[in-house]
């Protein structure tokens, strides 16, 4: 990944910076905040005072910038005085395909158990000998069943990481383990709150646990996580941030935890049922966007204008369309972007859509299109999810068609 | 409403696709590309001046299957490096895996920074982006190659494709045959080139033992070939008739075909065409016994295909020469063939005809009674073949180690060779070769004293035997159940 964040000056660094699948880091030069400064309310919220730890479920469409805000949200300052931050991936621990609410929260008292392990800092020893205790009689169970060789040194540190390791990516191990750990459940939130405890004892400092990539399962499984097994993740006691998939907002089911619901909106473009509106501070952002990346003279005003409009308010979607266009412009060795590179972007874009889109979807599109209201969560989640369909807010929520799909429409 | 076309030529889009994997690489960056495409044949050609050209750059093409390889995120993150660029094809065959493992480790390919070019039909991308839409989410560009070819610009590389007939593996002949008969429909309009797909196509099956359908396709092509007065390709037809029937055992009218062949070459004077039909001649008087004949043919053929540099036919017909003298029981002369045989093979990368000679080789020392020196070119002969993937030569070799295993004395090692070379016979669907090793195992069982078991295997040999109308077979099935019934009355 490229370390040095330069303006560029030329099209081939623009086409590099517009790089669409990179979350920025903390501090990035690139990085623009979105209007009304989103993410001020999850930080204000963790830093009040609480009877008890909060759990919070953070979510946002598609390429909007989450993981680039959780970045942000670990490197705060407020944070960092407060708490001491065990930020991961469940990505990186977990089996996204095949996940339940066990493996969830192993991973946190196995993260929690780790990183402090990593930052150098020990627990204290008659806890260390209780949790070794529990990994014996868990282990003793396990091997009943599974004669696997721990390879990975040996102790309680070695255990969280074979464990870890093995809901990873082995099948029948996994359920070996969420069998042999499920009735024992108690135990095991037990054993985190113990290690919650004696860290913040320690360090004098509450810990805040965020955990990225908890919205890629599938919403049966994130129903099965967050909803039906709701008691068991939020009994830790210590703050954690929880990603969910942005669907889930909409669920019924989900009105209980709709107050610890934190969600990053898409930018707003023009006004709801006024397409030929513009929202100025919504194309400023974004030309900010685009001009900390590379310098104004390398692309067309008018070009700039339809590079917003048809990235949608979508930071993915518009670094995407600014690297079609960069791409298009190099290829016919022009050293500016104009409006016709920033069309075919469209229509390339445009195509992708049509080739996703189901003949019933179009009723619903064209449903949007005239009245921009959500009607329905039910029918148009799975367009909200691959961004045919995008929602705004400002007050109220409200939501239009993508608008490369305008003119596919029949209207 | 009508989008407008993108208009760009395919080179134009060709060299999209090549500039953008060669900015990534200098940048460092991951690509996540799709190439969509209507038609093998176009995709085939676009493949191949792609290749070129990144490997022009320094870039290194890596090709998979994703119908094997369905953890693809794994297999990138085991073999990439930086000038690495993977194409994937066939991400149907993995179909729904291949989808969960794209959309759950998608951060993998980021993170590792791969270039990846995905091949696909409309079909493929449309369930790519519904079922693993946050990997859809991630692409970079898709370009479109949805043309029909045109045969007009094409044509050469057409007609080249639909002539080429060697190939180095068991799989490049099927992969060949599925492309040519996907061609074949996509063209159907095209008679000439119809005509050439299915000369081809002739020949393709039946280098791999499916003599019906080799025929068959032989003789539209042949029809299509006298139709519009291409006499080259008329010629190549009653070759390709020719060799099917002399598999078939039918080598009478193997015999009249490759005559006919040879007139027709002779006199528009192919000179390559002639080298073969020569060469096919001598393995129809070989089949019916006629060694002599048979050696007479293939020296004739070996001075005009040494006269005209074509190396693999001379290696064919040396390795022919060399069955023909081990018949013959001079057998060092046929030794000095094999070998030098062999050394072309070796110089031209032919690892098919490397094995075929190797595995005579071990038929010689075998009839000299070398047993061990037998087996150790059987074992090289094999290994050259799962190599490749030569299922056919890896039957035989196996069948053959089961033959000196049997010499030997040693009948319960000669039938698990023989049954693993049945079950290779069985799985590529030869015939021939299923039949022989049926034979064999009532050999080696009639040998054990086993006599019900022998007939059973001599039995189903025989109906093997009569369905392929081959008349070896038949005849020894037939000759060894009398005796075999007799002995027991």
């Amino acid at each position: 990944m490229s370390e040095e964040f330069i303006v560029a000056e030329d099209l081939d660094l623009a086409w590099s910076n517009f790089d669409p699948v990179y979350p920025l880091p903390a501090g990035c030069p690139f990085y623009v905040e979105p209007v009304g400064k989103p993410l001020n309310g999850l930080i204000n919220a963790l830093l009040r005072t609480h009877r008890q730890p909060p759990k919070y479920f953070f979510s946002g469409h598609r390429g909007c910038g989450k993981s680039t805000e959780l970045n942000r949200l670990a490197a705060n300052d407020d944070i960092k005085r407060k708490f001491f931050v065990v930020k991961y991936s469940v990505r990186d621990v977990c089996d996204v395909n095949n996940l339940n609410y066990v493996d969830v929260l192993f991973s946190i008292g196995a993260q929690l158990f780790l990183q402090y392990a990593d930052a150098g800092r020990e627990l204290r020893p008659a806890l260390m000998k209780d949790l070794e205790e529990w990994r014996t009689s868990i282990e003793w169970v396990r091997e009943k069943e599974s004669s696997f060789e721990t390879s990975v040194g040996g102790g309680i540190q070695g255990f969280f990481v074979s464990v870890m390791a093995k809901i990873r990516a082995e099948a029948t191990t996994r359920n070996i383990i969420r069998q042999t750990i499920e009735p024992r459940l108690s135990e095991l939130i037990e054993k985190i709150n113990l290690i919650v405890a004696d860290i913040e004892g320690r360090e004098g400092k509450s810990i805040l646990v965020i955990i990225d990539d908890l919205d890629k399962p599938n919403l049966e499984q994130a129903t099965e996580i967050f909803y039906n097994n709701q008691t068991a993740i939020t009994q830790p006691v210590c703050h954690i941030v929880y990603t969910v998939p942005i669907s889930m907002f909409f669920a019924q089911e989900f009105i209980a935890i709709r107050d610890r619901k934190f969600s990053l909106p898409n930018i707003k473009l023009h006004a709801k049922n006024d397409r030929t509106s513009r929202y100025e501070p919504g194309y400023g952002m974004l030309k900010t966007f685009i001009f900390k990346r590379m310098k104004e003279d390398l692309i067309e005003p008018d070009a700039v204008d339809l590079v917003i409009k048809m990235g949608a308010g979508v930071f993915r979607e518009s670094a995407r369309i600014m690297q079609i266009a960069a791409d298009s412009a190099i290829e016919r060795s022009r050293d500016c972007i104009i409006k016709e590179d920033v069309e075919r972007a469209e229509r390339e874009i445009r195509s992708d859509f049509k080739r996703i889109l189901q003949t019933e979807d179009y009723d619903i599109l064209e449903e949007v299109y005239k009245n921009n209201e959500i009607r329905g969560i039910e029918k148009i989640g799975h367009l909200l999810h691959n961004l045919s369909v995008l929602e705004y807010e400002n007050g109220e929520n409200w939501c239009d068609i993508h608008p490369t799909l305008e003119n596919v429409l029949d209207v | 409403m009508i989008e407008a076309k993108d208009t760009d030529t395919l080179d134009t889009r060709v060299l999209r696709l090549s500039n953008y994997l060669n900015r990534a690489h200098r940048h460092d960056k991951p690509s996540i590309l799709f190439a969509l495409y209507l038609s093998e044949f176009l995709r085939s050609d676009v493949e191949r001046s792609l290749s070129a050209l990144l490997k022009e750059q320094g870039l290194r093409v890596v090709s998979v299957d994703a119908g094997e390889k369905k953890d693809l995120p794994s297999f990138f993150s085991s073999i990439d490096s930086d000038d690495t660029v993977f194409f994937v094809h066939n991400i149907e065959k993995g179909f729904p895996e291949v989808l969960q493992f794209l959309n759950f480790k998608r951060e993998n390919l980021v993170e590792d920074h791969v270039k990846v070019l995905f091949w696909v039909t409309e079909e493929e991308l449309s369930r790519i982006s519904r079922e693993a839409p946050d990997f859809f989410a991630f692409r970079n560009r898709v370009v479109e190659f949805m043309e029909v070819p045109h045969v007009g610009e094409t044509r050469p590389a057409l007609v080249e494709f639909a002539l080429e007939i060697e190939y180095k593996s068991l799989d490049e002949i099927k992969r060949s045959i599925e492309l040519k008969e996907k061609l074949l429909a996509e063209l159907s309009a095209e008679t000439e080139i119809n005509g050439y797909l299915l000369g081809s196509l002739g020949s393709l099956y039946e280098q791999i033992g499916l003599y019906e359908k080799s025929i068959d396709c032989s003789e539209k092509a042949l029809k299509i070939a006298k139709d519009i007065g291409d006499r080259h390709n008329e010629g190549v037809c009653l070759g390709n008739l020719g060799n099917a029937y002399n598999d078939l055992g039918q080598v009478e009218k193997a015999i009249t075909y490759h005559k006919n062949a040879l007139t027709i070459a002779r006199e528009i004077g192919d000179r390559r065409g002639e080298g073969a039909d020569l060469g096919n001649l001598g393995n129809a008087y070989y089949a019916l016994g006629q060694v002599e004949k048979a050696s007479k043919y293939y020296e004739d053929a070996l001075a005009i295909l040494r006269e005209i540099e074509d190396r693999r036919g001379e290696g064919n017909a040396l390795g022919n020469l060399g069955n023909a003298y081990s018949d013959l029981g001079q057998v060092e002369r046929a030794i000095k063939y094999y070998e030098d045989a062999l050394v072309i093979v070796r110089a031209i990368g032919d690892r098919r005809g490397e094995g075929k000679h190797l595995g005579n080789l071990g038929l010689v020392y075998s009839d000299l009674g070398q047993a061990e020196k037998a087996i150790e070119y059987y074992e090289d002969a094999l290994t050259i073949a799962k190599e490749i993937g030569d299922l056919h030569n890896e039957g035989v070799c196996l069948g053959n180690l089961g033959l000196v295993y049997s010499d030997l004395g040693q009948a319960e090692k000669a039938i698990e060779y023989y049954e693993d070379a049945l079950t290779i016979a069985k799985e590529i669907g030869d015939l021939h070769n299923e039949g022989v090793c049926l034979g064999n195992l009532g050999n080696a069982y009639s040998a054990l004293g086993q006599v019900e078991k022998a007939i059973e295997y001599y039995e189903d040999a025989l109906t093997i035997g009569k369905e392929i109308k081959d008349p070896r077979i038949i005849d020894l099935c037939e000759k060894n159940l009398r005796s075999l019934k007799n002995s027991g009355d």
